[in-house]
């Protein structure tokens, strides 16, 4: 009980300090970041995910790959043992975000609270016994009426073992589950395939069905457009067993273009999943 | 909160209430006018080689400035926002003051819409960073939502002839760092299309995705 008390005047003082701090100031630790492993010792060789751990205060978010109308994509540059300068960077994972509405049809993809952003890595092959260095570069924007940047390095020493242990199992659970699934056409995921029109000069069409019996709720598209283009007037229509998406890019882009798109829903189960399609843009009907 | 809420909503449902009265008692007629001013918001009217939407806005001393008022001149629209870092970034790097300065034929026109149509607070960040144009305040977003400005900086070039010559970003490189540097290699956009309009030769990159911290309209 007296610890009780001691803690409650402790949460008192702590509020009565950041209401002090006045609105003109900058709020600190909006977003904490941490790089964790699903592994506490790792055998030389084997295959395991790291992930960036970004805790993110009341209120504010940080953004998708692709940020929407405004902001800036989540990056995470990877140092890894054993790689040098140039070699390629494990690809990064970002669990299904959520979109942001905000006044005047400025629409944000990311995500509010907490993230996982996760890769698949290889532990080297160094003797067992020794250390394995691990480094993150982490940078974000974090947005709520105003926006700030931030920044970490972070890093991660894991011992190179006989045998693998796993690590933070409960964690990594919960975002794995979360990952966009990539569309293969295969049978157990309701939405089948993707279709995409062109309607207007640079406005867009894309549609996806799945089968009258399955009881998909709140789908929800996010697009991810190649490198300088932008996406614009997104609208989702869902009826009855399918759902559109129609868009304009934003320039008109010269060449066919390859895009990329989340689709999100919550299945009979109440569960939140995402299919993620990759298609070329249909080239400009002749003049 | 629920007491500064009650009255609040009260309110709202009592300008509900009116305000369903008032169309309900003009017809159809206002409906579809009401609906198509909606669909006018959402999707703005500005059009590359189309009229520029036309504005009266004040600016931060209280003069007034329409764009019919610089007809037969180049002129540049910056939405403007001190808080954000992308267009703190600009002005640490001087690319607006710079650009405007070097086109001493170009009218700039920086515009505030929304919250952050500050007067107090966008004379004190001109004072600091040496503004020498006028800063329009657009408090209720009608001249944001007209051109459809999202982010700031969102940078549009209107020509001689009133029409739209540019919309889009201020640079190729989205960078949310106040301090960071210009990067090697940035395309300026503006000062690329700027420099086609003074010879007369027409803008190669009209319109490019524009970046930054979203336009803080008004809910």
């Amino acid at each position: 009980m007296r610890n009780l008390l001691i803690l409650l005047a402790l949460a008192m003082w702590a509020g009565a300090v950041a209401r002090s701090a006045g609105a003109a100031s900058v709020p600190k630790d909006l977003v904490k970041a941490e790089l964790l492993a699903d592994v506490s010792a790792v055998k030389p060789g084997e295959e395991f995910t790291l992930g960036v751990l970004l805790k993110i205060k009341p209120d504010w978010h940080v953004y998708w790959k692709y940020p929407g109308d405004a902001g800036l994509p989540t990056t995470v540059k990877w140092k890894l043992p054993n790689a040098s300068a140039d070699s390629t960077q494990p690809e990064l994972r970002f669990p299904l975000p959520v979109r942001f509405d905000q006044p005047g049809d400025v629409v944000g993809y990311g995500y509010n609270d907490e993230v996982l952003l996760t890769a698949r890595v290889k532990a080297p092959h160094g003797s067992v016994g020794s250390a394995t260095e691990f480094t993150a570069d982490v940078a974000w924007l974090v947005c709520e009426k105003i926006c700030i940047p931030g920044k970490a390095k972070l890093s991660l020493s894991i011992p190179l073992a006989e045998k693998t242990t796993a690590a933070d199992q409960e964690l990594f659970g919960k975002w794995v589950v979360q990952l966009p699934k990539p569309f293969l056409g295969e049978p157990g995921r309701p939405i089948k395939a993707l279709r995409l029109d062109q309607v207007g000069d640079r406005q867009y069409q894309a549609d996806v069905h799945w089968p009258a019996g399955e009881k998909l709720q709140d789908v929800q598209w996010f697009p991810l457009p190649p490198k300088a283009l932008g996406v614009e007037d997104a609208q989702t229509k869902s009826q009855g067993n399918e759902s559109v998406f129609s868009f304009t890019l934003v320039p008109k882009p010269k060449d066919s273009v390859k895009m990329q798109f989340l689709v999100t829903y919550t299945d009979s189960n109440g569960k939140r999943q995402g299919v993620e399609f990759s298609e070329n843009l249909p080239t400009p009907p002749s003049k | 909160m629920r007491k500064i809420l009650m009255p609040v909503v009260a309110l709202a449902i009592v300008a509900l209430a009116f305000a369903s009265f008032t169309i309900a008692g003009e017809g159809k007629d206002k409906d579809k006018k009401a609906a198509d001013a909606q669909q006018a918001a959402a999707t703005s009217s500005a059009k590359i080689g189309e009229a520029a939407p036309a504005f009266t806005l004040h600016d931060i001393t209280g003069k007034s400035h329409s764009l019919a008022d610089y007809a037969g001149k180049t002129v540049v629209l910056e939405w403007i926002n001190p808080d954000c870092p992308f267009v703190q970034r600009h002005y640490n790097l001087d690319t607006m003051t710079n650009l405007a300065s070097k086109n001493k034929d170009v009218v700039w026109l920086a515009i505030a819409t929304g919250n952050t149509a500050d007067a107090e607070n966008l004379k004190t960040f001109a004072q600091k960073e040496n503004i020498g144009y006028p800063i329009l305040l657009d408090p209720d977003g009608s001249t944001g939502h007209a051109y459809g400005a999202k982010t700031t900086p969102h940078m549009y070039i209107v020509n001689k002839d009133g029409k739209l010559a540019y919309m889009g970003g201020i640079d190729d490189q989205a960078n949310g760092d106040p301090n960071a540097p210009l990067k090697d290699g940035t395309v300026n956009y503006v000062a690329k299309a700027l420099g086609e309009i003074a010879n007369g030769s027409p803008v190669s990159q009209a319109e490019t995705k524009s970046y930054g911290c979203g336009v803080k309209y008004k809910k």
